[in-house]
């Protein structure tokens, strides 16, 4: 209910009316219409407007340019005085329209980004071997990152086995100490004994 | 006589006439002339001068009011302008701001 905006036969309505939900016009509007959805110009419609919708139903009457990012369609009871641009129109046999039509700048404005996006797209299978060169680069770069990163290691663990040696050789020194120490002792005891001796 | 709806996303921006009911969910502002009932319900927004028979306020409402029958501004309403109408009702926790004359007969 909330999605459908109906505009009943006895209205009239000047002015501008824009949404993003579909509109039905039974009745009579002047102004623009500006709509991100479908329009539906009933056959007791006429609207005296510029419009720009996603689709639209010519029913009725419409008096005016249209700009229709999908689809413009006009059945057999509808009726146009205007220009038309979007990238599909269909007028059904019966219908009246004095206007232009055009297909191609709607497409030129829209396509080119459905182009960019294919050609997006095709150069990925053909980009997908200078992707993959691009990967090998990666990959390269991280083996290459990976080697530093080993180099690195290389790198900290001669520092660690410094440090232990370091370590190493303090207690060897310190070891060198005590026995030169002891030493020391020795001989100090033998000085002393002598001494003593004498 | 068909119903008219303005959706909840719509907004109009100018003048609305007609001969029938009008229910509004979304946002008009301008001016609304009806021979016959408008319904504001809780989302729809009205900054209009307003003439009708009938108005039923649920939502809100910012203009001056010309009814020829009645005016019911609902709980949740809220309404800001002069009102002129033979009948009124305004319920508890409606807003209203602004001059009521009730038109004697």
């Amino acid at each position: 209910m909330s999605d459908v905006t109906v505009i009943g036969n006895s209205i009239f309505i000047s002015g501008n009316i824009e949404g993003k939900e579909d509109l039905s016009v039974q009745g009579k509007i002047e102004g623009n219409i500006t709509l991100s959805n479908t329009l539906f110009l009933e056959e007791s419609g006429v609207v005296k407007a510029d419009v720009s919708v996603k689709n639209a139903v010519i029913s009725g009457i419409l008096v005016g340019n249209i700009e229709a990012e999908e689809s413009i369609e006009i059945t057999e009871i509808g009726q146009m005085v205007g220009d038309i641009i979007a990238p599909r129109v269909v007028i059904r046999d019966g219908a009246k329209f004095r206007g232009n039509i055009d297909m191609t700048s709607y497409e030129n404005t829209v396509q080119p980004i459905k182009k960019v996006e294919s050609s997006f797209k095709r150069p990925v299978l053909k980009q997908s071997n200078s992707k993959t060169v691009i990967s090998r680069r990666t990959f390269t770069s991280n083996a290459g990152s990976a080697s530093k990163t080993i180099k690195k290691d290389e790198v900290n663990t001669p520092a660690l086995n410094n440090k232990i040696d370091t370590k190493e050789s303090e207690k060897i020194k310190n070891a060198v100490k005590e026995t030169v120490e002891a030493k020391k002792d020795t001989e100090k005891k033998k000085e002393l004994t002598e001494n003593l001796k004498k | 006589m068909s119903n008219t709806i303005i959706g909840q996303t719509l907004v109009i921006d100018g003048e609305i006439v007609g001969d029938e009911s009008l229910t509004i969910l979304g946002t008009v502002k301008g001016r609304i002339e009806l021979n016959n009932k408008l319904l504001v319900e809780n989302e729809g927004s009205v900054e209009a001068d307003i003439i009708v028979d009938n108005i039923t306020v649920n939502g809100t409402v910012t203009g001056n009011v010309d009814a020829r029958e009645k005016i019911e501004i609902e709980s949740t309403g809220q309404m800001i302008g002069d009102i002129r109408t033979p009948k009124l009702s305004i319920k508890e926790g409606a807003i209203f701001k602004g001059q009521i004359d009730m038109v004697m007969e």
